[in-house]
């Protein structure tokens, strides 16, 4: 399983870079999980997902939240509960702010 | 975080990270086995992406890409050469069929398959699953 960050500059099109990368490896047949770590977070429109979805995505913060206090155990639980189709083989999760960048 | 992802045959995990260099700050190599440094031909574009190529040598992340974005040039590639002090992986060209899809709030993929940008982008997606 690769695990593939992209990053730079705010501007520098990453978003966009990343977003295509997406869609190229997913039409490869890959099971392709996207997540959206920017505080910014416009991935959704870079993978094709249209500007009105994409802010309609719930982050997994606000999720996590909306009914009190809540952890969810692992990553994989949060996919399961969070991830949007955004394509053939392809999801999105948005996690707007990263600061459980390891485990637990 | 994305240490608790369950292996599954055929997954990619692609994480568009935060601008600058604070999330790659934050993680550790369990987290990323390949890291896509974006950079555009200006200095403080440049001065990030060597503040994120170092990082992510000192985490031991195996694989560190770079890819030169909005490309005008031989003078635009030669000024990340001169201020990176490397030479990028992948070259992206200026595009307008990029610029338009932004504008009209699309994937570049959908706006203009055929585009010299996602050709690139398809060159990368080769070097990141190899």
């Amino acid at each position: 399983m690769r695990k593939i960050a992209v990053a730079g500059k705010g501007g520098s099109g990453k978003t966009t870079i990343a977003g295509l990368l997406a869609r190229v490896v997913a039409e490869g047949g890959h099971d392709v999980l996207t997540v959206d770590a920017d505080e910014n977070p416009n991935l959704g429109i870079s993978l094709g997902l249209g500007v009105d979805a994409t802010y309609g995505l719930i982050g997994v913060r606000e999720a996590l939240y909306a009914d009190g206090p809540a952890i969810a155990t692992s990553m994989e639980e949060v996919v399961e509960r969070f991830a949007t189709p955004a394509g053939d083989n392809l999801r999105i999760v948005q996690v707007r702010k990263f600061d459980h960048f390891r485990p637990g | 975080m994305l240490a608790t992802l369950e292996e599954k045959p055929g997954r990619v995990v692609i994480v568009d990270l935060g601008g600058g260099v604070m999330t790659v700050a934050r993680g550790d190599d369990s987290e990323i086995d390949t890291l896509v440094v974006v950079v555009e031909p200006y200095p403080r574009s440049a001065e990030v992406a060597r503040r994120l190529l170092d990082m992510a040598a000192e985490k031991g992340v195996s694989r560190r890409v770079v890819v030169a974005n909005k490309i005008a040039d031989a003078a635009d590639l030669e000024a990340i050469e001169r201020f990176l002090g490397v030479t990028p992986d992948l070259v992206v060209p200026e595009d307008s069929a990029v610029v338009a899809a932004d504008r009209a709030g699309v994937s570049p993929i959908d706006h203009d398959a055929g585009s010299p940008a996602v050709a690139v982008v398809r060159d990368l997606a080769t070097a990141v699953l190899a």
